[in-house]
């Protein structure tokens, strides 16, 4: 190939991925022109949440306008861009959108509780912009380099958010946990994506399990082969990256001890973006493994591990909770908790996919990830929602533990109200849009049961989950709303008309839309779900 | 004789676990990083092996050049991190780090 | 009308009650406070004017278009609304929020969206001093919802949760004056009777369940063929159903022995007891017991009992109103018994074949009739209540036609109609039901039966002249005697509360004469499915019947004159001389202490047994269950020691462990 034509076809090949970047493309342009107001002194005049705001909003709704698009049939096309590293489909489209919209809602939410405070903002904001692109990186991710990097991409800044707290002794502790362990788990998941990557000689992960295919059939052949078997050492290990990403157990001592020492608001950031990051890629490397011929029985026994891996998260993290204190800490197992309710969603996943009745099963497989994406959005909803009272409260309480919001009903009834709709949520009751989306799930997992029987016990295990987790967000609730405020206790006017009732009630509104009319969200979640399976429904 | 793939990835291997064991049992902060430097660069040997051996070709040395950069990287932040524990706590004994439990 | 601006009808009857409870328990408090009446007036007119719609155009339209000739007599009736929402759709799991209108959905919205609308109105006037103004407002908001919600249920789940929903929104009013510790304990009466009731209904829906496999009220109701099928297969179960399903009617509908909570809950607020408690939540049994007549058809039994049930209900609750000296507590009773009277003819199905349909159409004529009057009564009596400064003994007052005027006459015009003077509305159903009673009674199998039930519903229907006009005459006649409360001039009802009266007392007045003799009501009631439509030439009005009733009617309303009017010694005298009888009168039949002896006593025995066994034995076993969790949450926990070398063995372990599996898996 000449040099002239490799230049020509690499311009052609930018100018076309462009315009379907352009949401990072807005995301980095206002990374660098927050550190630029910084160096020039603009941001005294000009607050750096006004422009994070706006490039937040800006980005969103580029976002938008994708999404909306995908109503259309076939109207996102499955591309590859940036010679083949992202891949634009309706599954990046999906995720971009959710990434957008959450990161605006955590702007709205950082500039109404003033965390951080003027002096540091520009220098927040671009973490936490920096942040989100990784996500989209991640959850758009078509190389391996790319997973790698999506995923650095994503932690480094969080490492940072964490400890933003100056001064604060526990803020520096939860940041140095954070670090260890996650520069741990980013060193063996590289070495894992080394293993894959140079077996099966490709870092392109559409191309994956066609060579994890030939290297079954080659050598000595079948699953003894061992190219396929450091396939699997490798794959486990990249699992073992995402778990912890996941704060699956046992990888997720960082999470309680993070999210305990960080803010509200940047523990609401990290329990639900670097999860849906991190389970956006899980589905892709799932995916890009499954249906290779000779390894579905590997695949099955890494679904039915993953199912294992599941029940035991949900029933730790609910166990742990009981007992907790600080409601942040308690938040934080329940985010394990979900963590493996949504697990459950990708078991079934790679049970389906890789049965022998898959061809006949597309429907479920599709369903499987619809489940998990429409989760994903109520999950958004409700646990900001939560993080953000406690945000608000402890504005005017100085305080996190479940004790300070004694009473509270008294004082703030919208801000009590919305926390029973967002842990009813949590808990999976109807009418709201916990209950449907973990209808979803458990009916996809229950499907999967008839592949393999292990998954009626993952099923079971969630259904008691359900019920045992109650006992706690009821605990909350019934400090909130039955017990007398204490004499002297800190006051917590939050009026009904006012920017913060607005924004909680707002998240509210949505988890009980989600609830009553899932048509909203699980059409274009199954449409995400057919694209990047790769199966339309029958 | 030319060392095989399997030396190279036995040399990346060992620096794998040789990190591992250095983040599981340093309770200096400082040196669980190195650990962490010792089993990104494992991975490096393997992927530059890889690409000299597969046809992984050019994509493993410009994924351990990537690598090289975002550890350096990482390591810029960890070391900051490391440095506000050291301000508040006055040691980067790891292990001091205990008051978040339960 | 296209079929989008029908359906939005439809869904807007329940969504605009729904969005008034919502606005004002959300802004109420704090925005509308002395204004929160607005959105609930303007909900239910919307609510109202909607129903009409569905009521006099959306139903006849769609009827003119479906009937078929060859459908007549089948169950599938031609007047049939349904706006589905498929709410979830998960493998097999098909979760629809189906609204479905017919005749009898039509009737009863129509009747409820329009009697609270009245009393929402009166409601603003009564209530207008209460710190509780938006709470009431937005409960009673709710109630209409739920109650929409339950005839438009399509299906039996869907009308459990309401039914729920209903008994909900009765206890948070009728402990509205939760401070008052005899507001609290009825409200709690209330809770624990219903439930005895809900238990029946839900395992009737159970039944339902595993006999049909479905919920669906089209599936269960409209093809008696399947009916007979899950007889066969199954025989007794579909009498069992209906026991079930009329213990539920019984708990909802106050009939005797559950009929307890009813007086009681008159501590809500008055336009609560004349909105809940008379014309439209307690009628709910009814409703249920009406909509599933294709099932009690298929059980003779069941329908004796609720006719047996009924004339028990009513007669007593009669014999108990004679001695009543509140007010409130005497309207109470009547509804009790009238209650009765509608369950009576309910049952009546039972002697032939022929007679379902009527039956059912009196039943259901009776309720819509007494919904207005009875309505009025309480009203009235609420104005009454105002004027006297909240005391509502009549013997504490008397003589009050001339200071309270439009009061006087509106009570008047509902007590005619409750007595059944002829021509005003309770006339014409009461009417209805005898006659239906005594073609009953010729019947071969069951003459005897119901010849007795029609001798008690005709004994009954001259106590309720009786004691509606011994209350009518004790305030209202006589010297004018008012107590210390009202002050010493007691004032007549404000326009805002005096205009819902005066309409309530028109209706009350005409609707009857309006609907009955013209067999409007009766040829509507009839296109609902699961009802045979008589022929028009078998429609007659019943001369003897009516001239029968009329008699005990005015026989009823003079004896009360000559009682209280004409010689007030006379009362006294006869109680003295039947001082046991009346005892057993006025203390409501003994039922409370009845029931506390034979139910509560025993169980507070064997509670105290129980708290025995219970300390020494469950206790320890309960302890230890509680410690369960707790004690499981110790054991996560404990990894969690803080400390970072720890934590690096667990995840190093976990990583250790994923390698060894993956390398021995093979």
């Amino acid at each position: 190939m000449l040099f002239t034509d490799l230049i020509n076809s690499l311009i052609t090949d930018t100018t076309q991925s462009i315009p379907r970047f352009g949401v990072e493309l807005c995301l980095s342009a206002t990374i660098v022109l927050m550190l630029l107001m910084r160096l020039s002194g603009l941001d005294r005049l000009i607050p750096a949440c006004l422009t994070a705001t706006v490039g937040a909003l800006v980005a969103t709704f580029l976002a938008y306008k994708q999404f909306d698009a995908l109503h259309a049939k076939d109207a996102v096309v499955t591309t590859h861009i940036f010679t083949g590293l992202l891949v634009h489909d309706s599954f990046t489209v999906f995720f971009r959108g959710f990434l957008a919209l959450f990161l605006l809602l955590t702007v709205a939410l950082t500039s109404l509780t003033g965390i951080p405070d003027e002096e540091d903002s520009p220098d927040f904001y671009s973490l936490l912009f920096g942040a989100t692109i990784g996500m989209m990186l991640m959850a758009s991710a078509n190389n391996l380099l790319m997973l790698f990097i999506g995923v650095e991409m994503t932690s480094v800044p969080s490492y940072a958010m964490v400890g933003f707290l100056k001064g604060r002794k526990v803020s520096s502790e939860a940041a140095l946990k954070y670090v260890v362990y996650g520069a741990g788990a980013a060193g063996v998941m590289l070495y894992g994506i080394s293993l894959v990557g140079g077996v099966l000689g490709t870092t392109d992960m559409s191309l994956l399990s066609q060579r994890l295919a030939e290297a079954a059939a080659g050598g000595s052949g079948g699953l003894k082969d061992p190219e396929v078997r450091t396939v699997a050492l490798g794959t486990m290990l990249v699992m073992v990256g995402l778990a912890f990403k996941l704060s699956l157990v046992p990888f997720h001592f960082w999470c309680p001890d993070a999210f305990e020492g960080a803010s509200a608001e940047v523990a609401g950031f990290l329990s639900v973006a670097s999860k849906a990051g991190a389970f956006g890629l899980l589905v892709r490397f799932c995916l890009a493994l499954s249906g290779a011929k000779g390894t579905e029985s590997l695949m099955i026994s890494f679904g039915l591990g993953l199912g294992f891996i599941a029940c035991i998260t949900t029933t730790f993290g609910n166990l742990a909770a009981y007992t907790q204190t600080n409601l942040k800490r308690l938040l934080a197992y329940s985010t394990i908790a979900h963590a493996g309710y949504m697990v459950m969603a990708v078991a079934a996943l790679l049970v389906l996919k890789n049965s022998p009745q898959a061809a006949t099963l597309t429907e479920n497989i599709n369903q499987s990830i619809e489940g998990l994406l429409y989760y994903l959005v109520v999950y958004l909803f409700m646990n900001l929602g939560a993080f953000a009272v406690i945000a608000i409260a402890r504005n005017y309480t100085f305080s996190e533990e479940v004790d300070s919001f004694k009473g509270l009903i008294s004082q703030s009834p919208t801000l009590c109200i919305v926390m029973l709709i967002c842990m009813f949520s949590l808990v999976g009751m109807p009418p709201f849009g916990g209950f449907v989306g973990k209808l979803f799930i458990f009916a996809s997992a229950f499907k999967a049961g008839e592949v393999h029987g292990f998954m009626y016990v993952v099923v079971a295990f969630g259904a008691l989950n359900t019920v045992f987790s109650l006992v706690y967000y009821i605990r909350v609730l019934r400090t909130m709303f039955l017990e007398a405020r204490p004499a002297d206790a800190r006051p917590v006017p939050v009026r009904l008309v006012s920017w913060e009732s607005a924004f909680v009630v707002t998240l509210a509104v949505f988890v009980l839309l989600l609830g009553v009319l899932p048509h909203m969200m699980s059409q274009t979640a199954n449409d995400a779900a057919q694209a990047i399976a790769q199966l339309p429904n029958p | 004789m030319a060392a095989g793939l399997n030396a190279y990835l036995l040399v990346g291997a060992v620096l794998f676990v040789c990190g591992v064991i250095c983040m599981a049992t340093k309770r200096n902060g400082i040196g669980v990083l190195m650990g962490v430097e010792l089993v990104l660069n494992g991975a490096n040997v393997n992927f530059v092996a890889f690409s000299r051996y597969t046809d992984l070709g050019l994509d493993g040395q410009i994924f351990s050049l990537f690598v090289i950069v975002l550890a350096a990287a990482e390591a810029a932040v960890a070391l900051a991190i490391a440095l506000n524990f050291y301000n508040n706590h006055l040691t980067i004994d790891v292990d001091r780090a205990n008051k978040l439990k339960g | 009308m296209s079929e989008e601006i029908q359906q939005l009808v439809l869904w807007l009857i329940p969504v605009a009650p729904l969005a008034s409870a919502v606005i004002t328990a959300l802004l109420g408090p704090k925005l509308l406070r002395y204004k929160s009446h607005l959105p609930c007036w303007s909900a239910l007119a919307v609510s109202f004017v909607c129903s009409l719609i569905l009521l006099l155009k959306i139903l006849p339209s769609i009827g003119s278009a479906a009937v078929d000739p060859g459908e007549i007599g089948t169950f599938a009736g031609p007047q049939v609304l349904v706006s589905g929402y498929e709410w979830l759709n998960v493998g097999d799991l098909h979760a629809n929020i189906e609204l479905r209108a017919d005749s009898i959905t039509a009737i009863m919205l129509s009747m409820v969206t329009g009697v609270s609308l009245l009393v929402s109105m009166f409601g603003s006037g009564y209530m207008s001093h209460d710190l509780g103004y938006p709470r009431f407002f937005a409960a009673v908001s709710m109630f209409v919802f739920s109650m929409c919600m339950l005839v438009l249920s399509g299906s039996f789940a869907l009308l459990f949760v309401f039914w729920e929903a209903v008994g909900l929104c009765s206890y948070l009013l009728i402990g509205f004056w939760f401070q008052k510790p005899s507001a609290a304990a009825a409200a709690k009466k209330a809770f624990v009777v219903n439930r005895i009731g809900d238990f029946g209904l839900i395992m009737g829906i159970f039944l339902i369940w595993t006999n049909f496999g479905s919920l669906d009220f089209v599936t269960v109701l409209s093809d008696s063929a399947r009916i007979a099928a899950v007889e066969v297969k199954n025989p007794g179960v579909i009498q069992l159903i209906c026991f079930c399903l009329f213990l539920g009617a019984m708990g909802k509908s106050a009939q005797f022995p559950l009929q307890v909570w009813l007086p009681d809950a008159m501590e809500g607020p008055t336009p609560v007891s004349a909105l809940i408690h008379a014309a439209t939540m307690v009628t709910a049994g009814v409703y249920l017991v009406a909509r599933c007549t294709p099932l009690f058809v298929m059980a003779p039994n069941a329908q004796l009992a609720v006719s047996a049930i009924g004339a028990a209900t009513a007669a007593i609750a009669a014999l108990t109103a004679l001695t009543q000296m509140d007010l409130k507590r005497v309207l109470a009773y009547s509804t009790v018994s009238q209650l009765g009277f509608m369950f009576m003819a309910l049952g009546c199905g039972a002697a032939s074949a022929e007679l379902v349909t009527p039956a059912v159409t009196a039943g259901m004529f009776h309720l819509f009739t007494h919904a207005f009057f009875k309505a009025l009564l309480f009203l009235a009596a609420g104005s009454v209540m105002h004027a006297m400064g909240d005391v509502i003994d009549m013997r504490r007052f008397s003589g009050l036609k001339h200071a309270l005027p439009i009061t006087h006459w509106t009570f008047l015009v509902g007590a005619a109609a409750l007595a059944g003077v002829p021509l005003l509305a309770g006339f014409w159903s009461k009417d209805d039901i005898l006659a239906v009673l005594a073609e009953a009674s010729h019947s071969k199998e069951h003459g005897l039966f119901f010849g007795v039930i029609w001798a008690v519903a005709t004994g009954t229907a001259f106590l309720t002249a009786f004691y509606t006009f011994r209350a009518y005459f004790m305030t209202f006649c006589g010297p004018e005697k008012f107590p210390e409360e009202a002050g010493h001039h007691p004032h007549e009802a404000t326009p805002i509360m005096a205009w819902p009266l005066r309409i309530l007392a028109v209706c009350a007045a005409l609707i009857g004469l309006a609907v009955g003799p013209t067999h409007l009501f009766a040829n509507y009631l009839q296109k609902t499915m699961g009802l045979t439509p008589v022929p028009p030439e078998s429609q007659h009005l019943h001369w003897g019947v009516m001239a029968l009733s009329s008699v005990v009617a005015i026989a009823g309303i003079g004896l009360a004159w000559m009682f209280y009017v004409a010689s007030p010694k006379v009362p006294g005298a006869i109680a003295s001389a039947m001082k046991p009888l009346y005892l057993i009168s006025q203390g409501k039949f003994f039922l409370d202490e009845i029931l506390k002896a034979l139910v509560v006593l025993p169980l507070v025995g064997i509670a105290k047994l129980a708290t025995v066994f219970d300390r020494g034995v469950i206790d320890c076993i309960v302890d230890s269950i509680g410690a369960i969790p707790r004690a499981l949450s110790s054991i996560p926990r404990q990894f969690h020691t803080g400390v970072v070398s720890s934590y690096a063995g667990f995840m190093w372990a976990g990583v250790v462990a994923a390698v060894v599996l993956v390398l021995t898996m093979f």
